[in-house]
């Protein structure tokens, strides 16, 4: 499990440094085997607006940005043109540091131009996996001439913990501030777990029944409508890839975030694609088929349990989803899933199909039976600054 | 010719015949002697056939005679025969004499392996703390191996560590022995408490051998089960232990860790006895974390019939391969099973 420092921070607001804290927390049983910094090869990029972008008088695919930072107008040399003027973007001006490049930025000529730095990708910050094009920068959230790092809280270091099979608690943000809480006497802060509800009643939306309740004592399910595919807040995206987790979009990012953050794993499915719409936990006849998201054709066994609709297989319960009811893009309508499923059952089909995934890996360690309202809560409105989103909740 | 001659004749050849047997040198000579005195063509055979012309009361007083000489000399040759024959041996016998003075040729002197050496030293240890030695068999079945060690089939520990599996018909779910801790359950099964026990033995993983792991390795483990037996018993003999093997000045500490059967279990690091605990390349930090312990769990008490609320106990295991590569600052496990006489050499017989 990796955990960053800031995001700890949130639930056990301690002052030490990452070195003291690990220190502390280690003889108590939170095996920190390395303290990292992603982000210490990053230095001196800062948020700059694109004032115009034309075409490289030498070049077909090169282009020339003149920006605006905090003290001036500088140009430069770019090999894509995602930007346009009026945006933010980060910029590494000569003399500033970039994760992926080993020297410092420099003033360079191009072609017979002089270019200034570069504007940063969200790779090339190690923020995301993506290449595609120039990282173009939230206004609400940063302004020109901000420090990028400090903006998106990029400075901090990140436990990468070893976590043993006794303690399923330090599979989750949460569970290591909990210790951290207790070994050094801050407060632990609560789970803000308010919804903003809508008003209709959540048994139209959806129903759910549990026919095998040994496997499954507890299921939580959310809708929330009208959810939008764009990306995360940079702040999220760098958590998630901090922690090994590639960001994809705000709809499953919210799953992965609250599942790292309270350790209770979810699901999400296209609420339009569940036929009834309704949720069958039960056990899998003999013979029965699923398609999982590997694209992989399970055959499944009366010893599998299976989350299912009101019609046919949708997920492999506690282990992976199904393809027919995976969110896309058209998905308006989503369905989450935060469950409680009883260690062995998952252990075993997991081990049988030799299918491990983070759920999986949470669940056969055994999950907080009370925490999978919360967090339902806290992947329904899962990144504030943003504006939240309207949901309804069934639960069985 | 007339008897006197004969009787003459006859005392000549007694004395002639006696002289060649007693200076014949060899068995070759001895042999023509006999021919030469005792043969048909002899003088003593002309005598014989001459007494045939004799008048008959000379006859039987000169062939008594003749007999009398035949007998003495044909004791003679057989005296000097035998004589020769000794000889010849003792010849013999000379001729192929070992030199008993030479100095012997030497071969390749062995030395003792560096796992024996280091297993020999920590069981050795605790014989002397009052310990005694026990062995189970490397091929185990599930139950010694895991469920009475408290990993259950469905425990996520069964996925810790990967197994290798032995396939004998007949009997199912048999593999290789994946920790020597199934020592402690045969141990306990076989006798009552208190159980002081020491048991080295190889175990299998499956695992790609790298430079600080084998997949065929050796542990040491420890159990301990008796009345009031605690936690500072378990330091008391680990710092013992630790000072037996690195010095006198070594300090232990222990970091929560987790094995099944044990509750609660720790991690035990140790000074370096290297740079004495300030950190060198030997130790990164100062610290060398060597092997893990525990009170042993009261389930596994109860799998083995102990009664868990009378008797307490405590366990621990460590592997030698890593002691040793620590002990002699070996850059790479592996060179530990290559049997390279190179590398064995240097650890010398002792």
């Amino acid at each position: 499990m990796r955990v960053p420092l800031t995001w700890l921070r949130e639930f056990a607001p301690t002052d030490l440094g990452a070195e003291q804290l690990a220190e502390i927390l280690i003889p108590r049983g939170v095996l920190i085997e390395a303290v990292e910094c992603p982000w210490e090869g990053l230095d001196g990029v800062v948020v700059v607006r694109v004032l115009e972008v034309r075409d490289h008088p030498n070049s077909d695919k090169l282009c020339v940005a003149r920006i605006q930072h905090g003290s001036g107008e500088a140009e430069l040399v770019v090999g894509v043109r995602n930007m346009a003027p009026g945006d933010l973007v980060p910029w590494a001006p000569p003399g500033a540091r970039v994760p992926v490049l080993t020297e410092p930025l420099a003033t360079r000529r191009v072609r017979g131009v002089d270019s200034n730095g570069m504007l940063c990708s969200p790779r090339e910050l190690a923020i995301s996996q993506d290449h595609s094009g120039i990282l173009i920068l939230d206004q609400e959230e940063l302004r020109v001439g901000d420090d990028l790092k400090r903006g998106l809280g990029l400075d901090e270091a990140v436990f990468d913990i070893e976590v043993e099979p006794n303690r399923p608690d330090f599979l989750s943000v949460y569970g290591v501030a909990r210790e951290a809480a207790a070994a050094t006497g801050v407060k632990l802060v609560p789970l803000d777990t308010s919804v903003d509800e809508m008003t209709d009643a959540v048994a139209d939306a959806v129903t759910v029944r549990i026919d095998d309740p040994a496997g499954c004592p507890r299921y939580v399910a959310r809708a929330v409508r009208g959810v939008a595919h764009r990306p995360s807040p940079l702040g999220v995206q760098a958590r998630l890839t901090a922690c090994g987790v590639r960001p994809i979009d705000a709809v499953v990012d919210a799953t992965n975030y609250a599942m790292l953050e309270t350790g209770q794993p979810m699901h999400a499915f296209d609420l339009d694609r569940l036929a009834g719409p309704g949720i069958v936990v039960r056990k899998a006849s003999d013979g029965e088929r699923l398609l999982t998201l590997d694209d992989v054709e399970r055959t499944l066994t009366t010893k599998d349990l299976l989350i299912c609709d009101a019609e046919k297989p949708v997920a492999l319960a506690g282990v992976m989803g199904g393809r027919t009811s995976e969110v896309s893009e058209e998905t308006a309508d989503v369905l989450l899933e935060s469950a409680y499923f009883a260690r062995s059952g998952v252990l075993l089909t997991a081990r049988r199909f030799d299918l491990h995934t983070e759920a999986s890996h949470r669940f056969e360690r055994g999950t907080d039976p009370e925490a999978c309202s919360g967090a339902a809560a806290r992947s329904a409105t899962p990144f504030r600054p943003r504006g939240r989103r309207r949901c309804s909740t069934a639960s069985g | 010719m007339d008897p006197s001659e004969l009787l003459r004749t006859l005392e000549t050849e007694r004395a002639h015949g006696r002289d060649l047997f007693a200076s014949a040198a060899s068995l070759e000579e001895l042999d023509a002697a006999n021919t030469a005195v005792l043969g048909r063509k002899s003088r003593l055979g002309e005598v014989q056939r001459a007494l045939g012309t004799l008048e008959e009361a000379r006859r039987r007083e000169l062939g008594k005679a003749v007999n009398e000489v035949r007998a003495e000399l044909a004791a003679a040759l057989e005296a000097r025969r035998n004589a020769l024959t000794v000889d010849a041996e003792s010849a013999l016998l000379a001729a192929d004499a070992i030199d008993m003075t030479l100095p012997g040729r030497r071969g390749p002197e062995g030395s003792v392996h560096p796992l024996t050496l280091v297993e020999d030293e920590i069981v050795g240890l605790f014989l002397r703390l009052g310990y005694r030695v026990a062995e189970g068999p490397e091929i185990e079945d599930d139950w010694h191996n895991f469920q009475a060690l408290n990993i259950p089939e469905d425990h996520p520990a069964r996925t810790m560590k990967d197994s290798l599996y032995v396939s004998i018909p007949g009997h199912p779910e048999l593999l290789l022995r994946t920790e020597t801790s199934a020592v402690q359950i045969r141990t306990m099964q076989s006798q009552p408490p208190p159980v002081y026990i020491v048991a080295p033995g190889r175990v299998y993983r499956r695992e790609t051998p790298d430079a600080t792991h084998l997949a065929v390795f050796h542990q040491v483990e420890a159990l301990v089960v008796d009345e009031g037996i605690t936690f500072a018993d378990l330091k008391g003999t680990l710092e013992a232990m630790a000072q037996g093997l690195f010095g006198e000045d070594r300090k232990i500490r222990f970091t929560p860790s987790y094995f099944p059967f044990v509750e609660p279990g720790a991690q035990i690091g140790v000074t370096c006895f290297r740079c004495g605990g300030v950190g060198c390349p030997t130790c990164g930090n100062g610290w060398i974390e060597l092997l893990g312990a525990g009170m042993v769990h009261p389930k596994v008490l109860e799998n083995c019939g102990y009664d868990s609320e009378r008797y307490t106990g405590f366990a621990f295991g460590l592997g030698i391969e890593r002691v040793a590569i620590l002990k002699y600052e070996i850059p790479d496990m592996r060179l530990l099973i290559e049997g390279d006489v190179r590398f064995l050499e240097r650890f010398g017989a002792a």
